[in-house]
């Protein structure tokens, strides 16, 4: 089945054809959903929000672009008002740092695997992990981020930054971890 | 400030560039969002959700949904309800109606049973067979003697893999008077069917197979050899093939859904069926006892249940093979001189139906579709009542039961589909019904009959 006769049919309202997108795209979007939310029940709750919402949506899709990449938009939308419907960050202002990467330190996750990254992603706050998914996994520029979560560009760096800097610091602990040597900060 | 103005270190940066990175440009020439740092990391990270979330999907989606258990104790309450009110009702034989449930068995003891019908079906008539072949059952409807043939078809067919082989069994037996032309006598031609003995014999047929004592040394020996035939065509019982290794499991990854059919048939199947007279030109049709009058049998509205399954094999296309049970009731009189009786008649069928659905148009909650339908029928019980209102109106004088012909029939129609639900919806249906050849040649019936039904599905 190819993806206009699945979207027709998803138009059409037919069930089976609901289910076989919600089979086809549904694990990928739940790694979505796992990198917004703090533990799996709450990516799961996101996931429901998101798949509803194609679904009764998916009469918008024009054809333009690739299904998958229409559905990761929506589902990215389902996971930020999920957040901001339970209120689950607050986002910092933070006037004093605001930090500007000319170049971005591909070196501090080139050896993690996307598993161990997302364990270590889940445990940040809230607001440092939304903007560190929509800034280093979606690509929005710290503009756009600013649009959508209604905060300013500034805030938004400061917000990536403050994430970059728990992210390396739980590497840093994981490493010593390995060595066998564990220093408590 | 004008263009030229500058500060006292405006000189100084004349010159001054900087190459900004190639991801600005990117940014600006395919529009946001751009690959981020982390964005391939992630690009094949996969996590299969917990089945629950599609259970939620759907309930939000459609918040009638029930659950799986609730619908299956639902259909089965249903059924069980459908079940019982079918043999509670009150049957609706004879004119002043009967008490009887209307799947109440009456076994009458067979000295009381008597005939009052005999149907016979003759493949050579109808041209389907070469003329020096033929095959022609000639059935008592009444009584446990001699009121059965054998006769054996069968066919294989590949269904998801699957190898079934099907036999058709019509599981009549002549234990006592058996020969495959339905005449009687002892001049008997395999090929050339004397009616004129048919007719001269009438009797003595309707004798022998009364008479469930049937002397050995009344019989021919070429009826013997012929008897014996016979049983050599004793039907083999339906058999399915061994499941192929590559046969995949049943279950919704197929696309396939079970669906309960509750429906009633609230026009067509009813007619006014002649019983021909029975004269030595025509075939034997009914036997009537009254002395060879026209006879008028009026059918009322056939109640059906069945189960389907549902496959669809490409988007619009569908087949749905089932299992149908079908009660038929009938009343007709006998206008024949001196006789003043009533007859009811109650037949059950169970069948096997084979029917191709299209979608024509799909909304979220309506279905309109194009079908049609194949169904073979085999008559499993059927009871007579007499009744004679001179006597007594309300109770019948005589009971007996009989064995139904088999039935076919082949019908096409438009339907519409409402769903409820995500699993229950109403169906109604108009379509062209017409029925089979052995029907359609016994007696004056038309060759097409309007059906509309309606009725209940459960997707379970």
């Amino acid at each position: 089945m190819n993806e206009s006769e699945l979207v027709r049919g998803c138009v059409e309202g037919s069930l089976r054809f609901q289910r076989e997108l919600y089979q086809v795209f549904a694990p990928k979007m739940m790694g979505v959903c796992m990198r917004y939310a703090g533990n799996q029940a709450e990516a799961e709750d996101m996931l429901q929000e998101g798949f509803v919402t194609v679904f009764r949506k998916i009469d918008t899709y024009a054809g333009k672009g690739e299904l998958g990449a229409w559905i990761r938009k929506v589902m990215v939308n389902a996971a930020l008002m999920y957040l901001r419907k339970n209120r689950k960050f607050q986002m910092q202002v933070d006037l004093e740092e605001v930090d500007f990467f000319l170049e971005s330190d591909a070196s501090l996750f080139s050896d993690l695997a996307a598993k161990d990254l997302m364990q270590m992603v889940q445990k940040l706050p809230a607001g440092y992990r939304t903007v560190f998914n929509l800034y280093a996994i979606e690509g929005y520029n710290h503009r756009e981020i600013g649009e959508q979560l209604t905060i300013s560009p500034g805030t938004s760096k400061s917000q990536y930054s403050r994430a970059r800097e728990m992210l390396r610091k739980m590497l840093l602990v994981e490493a010593e971890k390995t060595k066998g040597n564990v220093i408590w900060r | 400030m004008s263009s030229g103005d500058k500060g006292h270190l405006g000189p100084l940066f004349d010159d001054f560039e900087f190459e900004p990175r190639a991801e600005v440009w990117d940014g600006i020439a395919a529009g946001s969002p751009q690959p981020g740092e982390l964005t391939e990391t992630f690009s094949d990270f996969n996590h299969a959700p917990h089945p629950k979330v599609w259970r939620r999907v759907v309930h939000q989606l459609y918040p009638a949904r029930r659950s799986r258990a609730v619908v299956w104790w639902s259909s089965a309450a249903g059924i069980a309800l459908l079940l019982g009110f079918l043999f509670l009702w009150p049957g609706t034989s004879g004119p002043a109606g009967s008490t009887d449930g209307l799947l109440a068995g009456n076994e009458v003891s067979p000295e009381l049973r008597r005939i009052n019908d005999a149907e016979q079906w003759s493949g050579r008539d109808l041209g389907l067979l070469p003329h020096n072949q033929d095959f022609t059952a000639a059935l008592c409807a009444e009584g446990d003697a001699a009121t059965r043939l054998a006769l054996t078809s069968g066919f294989t067919f590949d269904w998801e893999g699957v190898d079934f082989l099907f036999n058709h069994p019509f599981e009549l037996q002549f234990p006592y008077y058996q020969n495959n032309h339905g005449y009687v006598g002892p001049d008997i031609n395999p090929w050339t069917p004397d009616w004129a003995a048919i007719q001269n014999n009438a009797n003595e047929f309707y004798e022998r197979a009364m008479n469930p004592v049937q002397p050995l040394e009344s019989r021919t020996p070429d009826l013997l050899a012929m008897e014996e035939a016979q049983l050599n065509l004793m039907p083999s019982l339906v058999e399915v093939a061994d499941i192929k290794r590559n046969r995949r499991p049943l279950d919704a990854k197929l696309g396939g859904q079970l669906a309960a059919t509750n429906g009633i048939v609230l026009l067509g199947a009813e007619s006014d069926m002649e019983f021909n007279q029975f004269n030595g030109t025509n075939p034997l049709t009914a036997q009537d006892l009254s002395g060879g009058q026209k006879d008028q049998e009026t059918y009322q509205t056939p109640i059906l249940l069945g189960f389907a399954l549902q496959k669809y094999f490409s988007e619009k296309w569908s087949y749905l093979p089932g299992i149908v049970y079908t009660r038929l009731n009938s009343t007709f009189g006998e206008n024949g001189q001196g006789s003043l009786s009533n007859y009811t008649r109650q037949r059950d069928y169970l069948g096997l139906q084979l029917g191709l659905q299209r979608d024509l148009v799909r909304g979220k909650k309506r279905l309109i579709y194009a079908s049609a339908n194949l169904t073979e029928e085999w008559g499993i019980r059927g009871k007579t009542k007499e009744f004679n209102p001179s006597i007594n109106p309300s109770a019948s004088i005589n009971e007996s039961s009989f064995r139904p012909l088999n039935e076919s029939s082949f019908s096409m129609g438009i339907g519409t589909r409402f769903l409820l639900g995500d699993r229950i919806s109403l169906y109604a249906e108009g379509s062209a019904v017409t029925y089979g050849p052995r029907s359609t040649n016994l007696f004056s019936r038309k060759l097409i009959w309007p059906r509309l039904q309606a009725g209940l599905n459960l997707n379970l």
